[in-house]
């Protein structure tokens, strides 16, 4: 395979911005202007939004978060499965042109960014079918703006440990059912860190608190990220 | 706390019963550990 | 017969012996069933140990593989054969757990940490031999497992190590228990306790040696 030669600027020596630029419009193009195959996953996000109000009427604050995180993993998932699903003629002219990393980090940033479109649809859905969690002691004017933080890193975290998952279940004959079954238990630790985020966030707790699990969230998007970077050029070679 | 218990020499009997467990799990381990080290040496 | 497999039999049963013999610190709800510190907690020990050992060999597996050389599958026969005694330690290590449980806190399963990170490993790891069986060619089955394998212990040991410090626990030692600290390890404890890890550690991985060469008998049969 021959990369492009390097006279284009690096960044960390192997990555090159241009490079990611230049991922993040084939994505853009591939899924948003040529095709309405971004809405899948939102239409997904809203289907299960609808059988949760279907399920419970009025949920306690536990298990509205319960739901709503469900969601954003089911769907999030939905997101991640579809940006490795290229052909094989789309995966010939990709790997000319960019590194194995910077795939990694551009569908990465991709499926970050839709998933992250995904569950903002989720919750204002929650909102409208399932109403606001409601908690007699929070003012919720103060809650608003740091549960949507949770949330957006909850989201983004998840979407670094399903980008890779997808480029594994990519390369295998019946991924697309594995891939489940191979992200839910690596999404665990993930989860379990934005769950309690996200609550402390409901429960209008001060930004010293929450701080430490914002940045427990950071960390779960560098992590697979760092070893994604890591694996992939092993992973991607054939 | 098991005082009397050991007083009539029944942790005694405890500790023989788990005693015959771990030899005679040791003991398949080291016949097992032979057995390969003889299929290894064929060829 | 080695010297380390002689030194694990000695080990363990000196701590059989002593885990029953030698004197506890007396102390409430736990009673005698403290002693099961030299044989529960030995088991975690051992899944992490022989974890640690798959990662190495998965490793080495994707090192293999490069600057043109072929890949040695026998690092993945070895890091496959790791995994699945880690399993079998960790089950074990679960169900002692459970049974220590219910006679102690009262319930056979509780919403603490470090059961929690046990329900993960096991998840994790159960997902690694799903995905060793959904591919046929042995050499793309070895590098995604491999691939995979280094990922999860990462993700495993940042969920296992950092999780516990951040929330409450039944756990000793977790929390703001006071049982397990450096007090009563230092009672006499540790001469059993560290013995036995050592002893169960170098078990379990004399058990993983034999089933990797087994592993190797059965491919040089078929081959």
């Amino acid at each position: 395979m021959a990369w492009l030669s390097s006279a284009q600027p690096y960044l960390c020596a192997v990555i090159r911005p241009q490079a990611i630029r230049q991922m993040l419009r084939w994505e853009w193009e591939l899924e948003y202007r040529r095709s309405n195959g971004w809405f899948l996953p939102v239409l997904f996000a809203a289907m299960v939004a609808y059988l949760c109000s279907l399920l419970v009427r009025e949920p306690s604050p536990t298990v509205w978060l319960a739901l709503l995180w469900m969601t954003i993993v089911f769907s999030a998932l939905q997101t991640a499965s579809r940006s490795f699903s290229a052909s094989a003629g789309q995966w010939l002219y990709l790997n000319q042109i960019v590194q194995p990393i910077e795939l990694l980090l551009g569908k990465t940033m991709s499926t970050a960014g839709s998933s992250l479109l995904v569950t903002w649809t989720g919750l204002l859905l929650f909102g409208l079918w399932l109403g606001w969690p409601h908690i007699p002691e929070t003012d919720a004017s103060v809650a608003t703006w740091p549960f949507l933080v949770s949330i957006s890193l909850g989201a983004i975290a998840i979407s670094a440990t399903l980008s890779f998952t997808a480029a594994l279940a990519s390369k295998m004959d019946r991924g697309t059912g594995m891939m489940a079954i191979l992200s839910l238990p690596l999404l665990l630790p993930t989860l379990l860190v934005s769950m309690r985020a996200s609550k402390l966030a409901l429960l209008g707790e001060t930004p010293l608190v929450l701080y430490p699990n914002w940045a427990g969230e950071i960390l779960m998007a560098a992590i697979p990220l760092a070893l994604g970077g890591l694996l992939f050029p092993y992973l991607w070679r054939s | 706390m098991a005082d009397i218990f050991r007083s009539e020499g029944k942790m005694l009997v405890v500790l023989v019963v788990l005693g015959i467990v771990f030899v005679g799990l040791v003991a398949y381990l080291i016949w097992m550990d032979r057995r390969i080290k003889k299929l290894e040496q064929k060829p | 017969m080695k010297a380390w497999k002689i030194l694990a039999i000695v080990l363990v049963g000196y701590s059989l012996y002593a885990g029953l013999m030698f004197d506890v610190p007396r102390l409430v709800i736990l009673n005698e069933t403290i002693r099961n510190l030299y044989f529960h907690v030995p088991m975690w020990f051992s899944m992490i140990a022989l974890l640690g050992g798959s990662l190495a060999y998965s490793f080495r597996f994707l090192r293999s593989g490069t600057e043109g050389q072929p890949s040695n599958l026998d690092r993945d026969n070895q890091a496959r054969s790791f995994a699945e005694v880690a399993m079998v330690f960790a089950m074990l290590g679960l169900f002692t757990g459970m049974i220590w449980a219910k006679a102690t806190w009262g319930a056979y399963w509780t919403a603490d940490p470090k059961l929690q990170g046990t329900a993960v490993t096991l998840l994790i790891y159960a997902a690694y031999f799903i995905l060793r069986t959904s591919i046929d060619d042995p050499e793309k089955r070895a590098r995604l497992a491999a691939v995979y394998n280094v990922f999860a212990f990462v993700l495993m040991i940042v969920f296992i190590g950092i999780l516990p410090r951040m929330t409450d626990s039944l756990h000793p030692g977790n929390g703001g228990n006071p049982a397990f600290g450096n007090y009563d390890l230092d009672n006499g404890m540790r001469m059993v306790f560290y013995p036995a890890v050592l002893g169960w550690i170098l078990m379990g991985w004399w058990i993983a040696t034999l089933r990797v060469r087994l592993e190797r008998l059965r491919y040089r049969n078929n081959h």
